[in-house]
């Protein structure tokens, strides 16, 4: 038994590892052919984690508590989004304006995140899918807030905010206000590099919060029901509600997730910034080798700079090798899909060879 | 159980005090800074020439003669200018620093000449 | 009292809303300018054109493989049927049943794939349903640009590489069920008898292939996998052979779909084609793991109807496009309603 042990472990490192391994060498091999130069690569690596980390983090911890992936985490951002309608709207600026969009949708945030949490729960088994069209289902009462309500029963008091019709917010909102105000605010320039300095450190801050938010009870017992839903419920934890708490953290961190998104890149597309919110940091999540069911601090940040590093190479390196830059973006697309289905069926053909052992030590095989 | 709930009040009052402290540190005001005549109770201040205009140790805007401009100020409380007037080589001849406050509403008039010669109202609130 | 009461539980609270909202949309149309010969005519072409691919959902959720999310690679296979019978310059008829034809073997092999795939991962099949739908129609967007196509009104004019991303069916089999044995009355009034009439041809296929034994056992499989184990049914072949139905009648539904349409959509076209008919079959009254032929035809009738009186109804009386977002709430709503719902008898 052993030795059947010690031979399994680099085929099991291989087994656990094989999405990273697969971007680690899809990026030697591309990056050469796109013919950009390593400042420009790491400038804009060090921008994008700088501008994704945070997103990616507000995942992990449904993971822990067994909820999956958090497909839901575009409620959290279309929360922090209207935040940022508001405080463009009264015309708040610089991190005076991003704190005050932070903290108005939080209570947003939150209420969405119990509906999330709630309606989770009442779909055990299945939370990955209930949370994927959840996400679509609260983008329509988002789109119908945002396009119908404000402005109308929502008074905007910028009139450039608003559709030319007289209500609704136009499909781009300038967050020029904000700006890289949390990146730059603490300034640092390296050989040329202009580091995002305050966007890092409450990154870090943050992700020390998850590290001791682990050790924390509500940590302990979020695991506990991450590994085994009745044991836990034996042991006297309160199930549901540890895992509505883990979709409530969750969403919230997502809103402040797409806020610091957002003022990193100035523009915030009212209607479709979020959609790849959810799509592109569960992506990155499962490109640094997390899975489902496991994920730890080093797979939020290898996993951002793999995908995105794929995601800013592809396009060249298909427009050199075969001409068409087109086929890059598609192929882009086609990766970053394409590695979600391969963690997930990775991660279900895992679940399923367990429980067919578990039911045959049941009864009484192997 | 009271302590809590207490404490959940405190809390959210904080928030509440912050999110204004936020708002009004933060807010952002667009006024307009003019360099032509002025007439104002029957007397006309007239442009001294191209000027260089400071605000709060930090924005400049520089405005020849019989121009005007846009600037943001942030927050509610009190503004610093400091205007120079300028000569033919871009050299600041006179200069002068005021503090002012603004009237909580978008697109106050600052007048350069009025300011420039001593009068008390150089800053015309929107109505 | 009771009775209804009994009866709204029984169809469900969701449904029940939204056939009365149907019912009164049609009652508001008139008062709102907006004719209803034309509206019953849209919502009949439009379930025409939808019914087979919400049929598609069938197979697999009467097999246990939960709801088809994975609809689009039956929808390539069908668009590779179609883009080929195109190059071969079919027409009419004949070139319909050409573009079926041709499909039906790319809906085999991908069905097998599929299936082969879904069989490892048994208990998580919709969410990689899902992106095994997106991945692959992901995946043929860099086909669609590659594939050596030459007929000149389906590629890029200069290039003359690579398809185009919509491509007219109009001179070559557009419309030919949608106007076989069609009926007119006056100018507003049109039954798209051809389309309703194979579509019911489908649905009396699919009808009669559930009560022949593979039949019953691949919905035996979906009740209850072990009885079925023990009556000696091979559950991985029942669970793969419902998935290449299913991948089958989505390529057949989306090329019914094209002729009705007037057009092929590809690249990113087929992406979220799948929900609509999921939710269109929940509407009708299924759930994750029983669905049947009066499913289907409520459904499909049901969601059509809002899809097509939304828009027209809400638009008069509010000079406002809200058609889009209702479409979406209406939809996902639906279908986030049947996922809280529960299973019913299943063992793990």
């Amino acid at each position: 038994m052993k030795k059947r042990e010690a031979a399994f472990n680099l085929k099991r490192f291989l087994m656990a590892n094989i999405v990273p391994i697969i971007f680690i060498l899809l990026s030697v091999f591309a990056i050469p052919i796109s013919q950009f130069s390593a400042s420009y690569l790491i400038q804009e690596m060090l921008i994008r984690l700088a501008r994704n980390s945070f997103l990616v983090l507000s995942l992990l911890i449904p993971i822990i508590a067994g909820m999956g992936l958090n497909f839901g985490m575009v409620l959290g951002a279309m929360a922090g989004q209207i935040g940022l309608i508001l405080i463009s709207d009264w015309k708040v600026i610089g991190l005076p304006g991003m704190a005050l969009a932070a903290i108005i949708s939080t209570p947003l945030a939150i209420a969405l995140g119990w509906m999330c949490g709630a309606i989770l729960n009442r779909a055990k088994g299945r939370e990955m899918v209930t949370s994927y069209i959840l996400g679509f289902f609260v983008n329509g009462l988002y789109q119908l807030v945002v396009l119908y309500f404000f402005g109308y029963l929502i008074p905007i008091r910028s009139p450039e905010l608003v559709l030319s019709r007289g209500y609704g917010i136009r499909n781009a909102v300038n967050l020029l206000g904000i700006r890289n105000c949390l990146d730059y605010c603490i300034p640092l320039t390296i050989h040329g590099i202009r580091i995002p300095l305050g966007t890092f450190i409450v990154t870090a801050i943050f992700s020390f919060f998850i590290i001791w938010f682990r050790r924390t009870k509500l940590g302990q017992d979020m695991r506990a029901v991450g590994q085994d839903m009745e044991v836990a419920r034996s042991a006297g934890i309160p199930v549901e509600r540890t895992r509505l708490i883990s979709i409530l953290i969750s969403t919230v961190l997502a809103a402040y997730g797409q806020i610091i998104f957002l003022q990193n890149i100035g523009t915030l597309n009212t209607y479709n910034s979020h959609e790849q919110a959810g799509m592109f940091a569960i992506a990155a999540l499962l490109v640094g080798g997390a899975s489902v069911a496991k994920a730890t601090l080093p797979n939020v940040f290898v996993g951002v700079i793999l995908f995105h590093l794929m995601f800013v190479v592809s396009p060249m390196a298909g427009k050199y090798l075969i001409g068409q830059a087109q086929l890059g973006e598609y192929f882009r697309v086609f990766v970053s899909y394409g590695v979600v289905a391969l963690a997930l069926v990775i991660y279900e053909w895992r679940r399923a060879r367990e429980r067919a052992y578990a039911r045959r030590m049941f009864r009484g095989e192997a | 159980m009271k302590k809590r709930l207490l404490m959940q009040i405190g809390l959210v009052l904080l928030i509440i005090i912050v999110s204004v402290f936020l708002y009004r540190i933060g807010k952002g005001f667009q006024i307009i800074v003019e360099n032509k005549n002025n007439a104002l109770d029957g007397i006309t201040f007239e442009v001294q020439g191209p000027v260089r205009v400071i605000f709060d140790d930090k924005d400049k805007l520089e405005l020849k003669e019989n121009s005007a401009d846009l600037a943001l100020l942030i927050g509610y409380g009190e503004h610093k200018i400091k205007v120079e007037v300028l000569d033919a080589e871009g050299n600041a001849i006179k200069s002068i620093e005021k503090t002012f406050k603004l009237s909580g509403k978008e697109g106050d008039l600052l007048s350069i000449p009025a300011l420039l010669s001593g009068s008390e109202r150089y800053i015309f609130k929107r109505e | 009292m009771d009775r209804i009461k009994k009866f709204i539980a029984d169809i469900g609270w969701p449904r029940a809303i939204i056939a009365l909202f149907l019912f009164a949309l049609f009652v508001l149309a008139p008062f709102v300018n907006v004719r209803i010969d034309s509206s019953i005519s849209d919502t009949l072409v439009r379930f025409g054109m939808n019914g087979v691919l919400v049929l598609a959902m069938v197979p697999m959720v009467q097999s246990g493989c939960g709801l088809n999310f994975g609809l689009p690679l039956g929808i390539i296979a069908g668009l590779l049927g179609a883009t080929i019978s195109l190059e071969l310059n079919a027409v009419g008829f004949l070139g319909f049943f050409t573009a079926i034809a041709i499909s039906i073997p790319f809906a085999v092999v991908f069905g097998f794939g599929y299936g082969q795939l879904l069989n490892r991962v048994k208990g998580g099949e919709m969410m990689i349903a899902t992106y095994v739908g997106f991945s692959s129609v992901a995946f043929m967007c860099i086909m669609w640009l590659l594939l050596p196509f030459r007929n000149p009104t389906m590629v890029w004019g200069y290039a003359g590489k690579g398809l185009r991303t919509t491509i007219s069916v109009q001179e070559y089999w557009g419309g030919v069920l949608n106007n076989f044995l069609s009926l007119r009355v006056g100018e507003f009034f049109f039954v798209p008898t051809g389309t309703i009439l194979f579509f019911a041809l489908m649905c009396l296929l699919l009808w009669m292939f559930f009560r022949t034994k593979t039949g019953t056992a691949m919905s035996a499989v979906g009740v209850n996998p072990e009885f079925a184990r023990a009556a000696g049914i091979h559950i991985d072949k029942m669970r793969t052979l419902s998935v290449i139905l299913s991948t089958l009648l989505g390529a057949i539904g989306i090329i019914v779909y094209e002729q009705s349409f007037g057009f092929i959509q590809l690249y990113m076209g087929p992406f979220y084609m799948a929900f609509p008919s999921v939710a269109a079959i929940l509407l009708g009254g299924a759930s994750i793991n029983r669905a049947n032929l009066t499913h289907v035809i409520i459904g499909t009738l049901l969601f059509q109807g809002i899809l097509t009186m939304t828009p027209s109804v809400i638009n008069s009386m509010l000079q406002t496009d809200m058609s889009e977002v209702i479409r979406i709430i209406v939809s996902n709503g639906m279908i986030l309603y049947a996922l809280t719902r529960g299973i019913k008898v299943k063992s793990r």
